[in-house]
């Protein structure tokens, strides 16, 4: 799947995960896909609660090992 | 957006985790486009001196002045416990921008309002 931009988030976790991904999506155009990788197991839980809260899409999850994930989610039309 | 949601903190830096863990829920909640406010009592109420939450470190947490700053930058409120801070000498003129002292009053009118509470 294409991705407009991405976020390299191994690392971070329940602290800082989200808000990091906040940040990265606010600088992007309506519709727009950000890729984010992270190496959270908890994150499979957390990033998909992040955007039913905010309701941007979450279009693809991709369970890569038994940690690492990569989440393309696109962002809400304003 | 849902009801706002408020979250208490209790501690300062003697109790470095449980002072950062409200403003790490907070910090998710307002970055989840949540309103958040976080209200402080006891000794919590020193984290918004100015130079304190620079002081507030636990290994394995992002230091409490980085969440703080995020927080506030993302929209959210903090208040101090007027009935705490006035027994310890702290004035308007002694926090924070962003945050400010308040009363038992507004607490009672923000939860009686819809807000959710949490303790963390």
């Amino acid at each position: 799947m294409n991705a407009d931009k991405e976020l390299k988030a191994s690392g971070m976790a329940c602290i800082n995960l989200t808000p990091n991904i906040k940040q990265a999506i606010s600088s992007m155009q309506s519709s727009e896909v950000l890729k984010v990788f992270n190496d959270d197991p908890a994150a499979r839980e957390g990033v998909p609660a992040w955007c039913r809260l905010t309701g941007h899409s979450l279009i693809e999850t991709k369970e890569i090992s038994q940690t690492e994930t990569l989440f393309y989610i696109q962002k809400k039309i304003n | 957006m849902s009801q706002p949601l408020l979250f208490h903190c209790t501690h300062g830096k003697e109790e470095a985790e449980k002072a950062i863990l409200p403003f790490i829920v907070g910090n998710v909640a307002v970055t989840a486009d949540q309103q958040a406010t976080i209200f402080l009592t006891a000794e919590g109420v020193r984290l918004v001196t100015k130079g304190y939450a620079e002081q507030v470190k636990k290994e394995g947490f992002t230091p409490l002045k980085e969440i703080m700053d995020s927080f506030i930058a993302n929209g959210g409120k903090i208040w101090a416990c007027g009935a705490c801070t006035k027994p310890r000498g702290i004035t308007d003129a002694d926090i924070i921008e962003g945050a400010k002292i308040v009363t038992a009053a507004n607490l009672v009118e923000l939860l009686a309002g819809g807000a959710i509470s949490c303790t963390v």
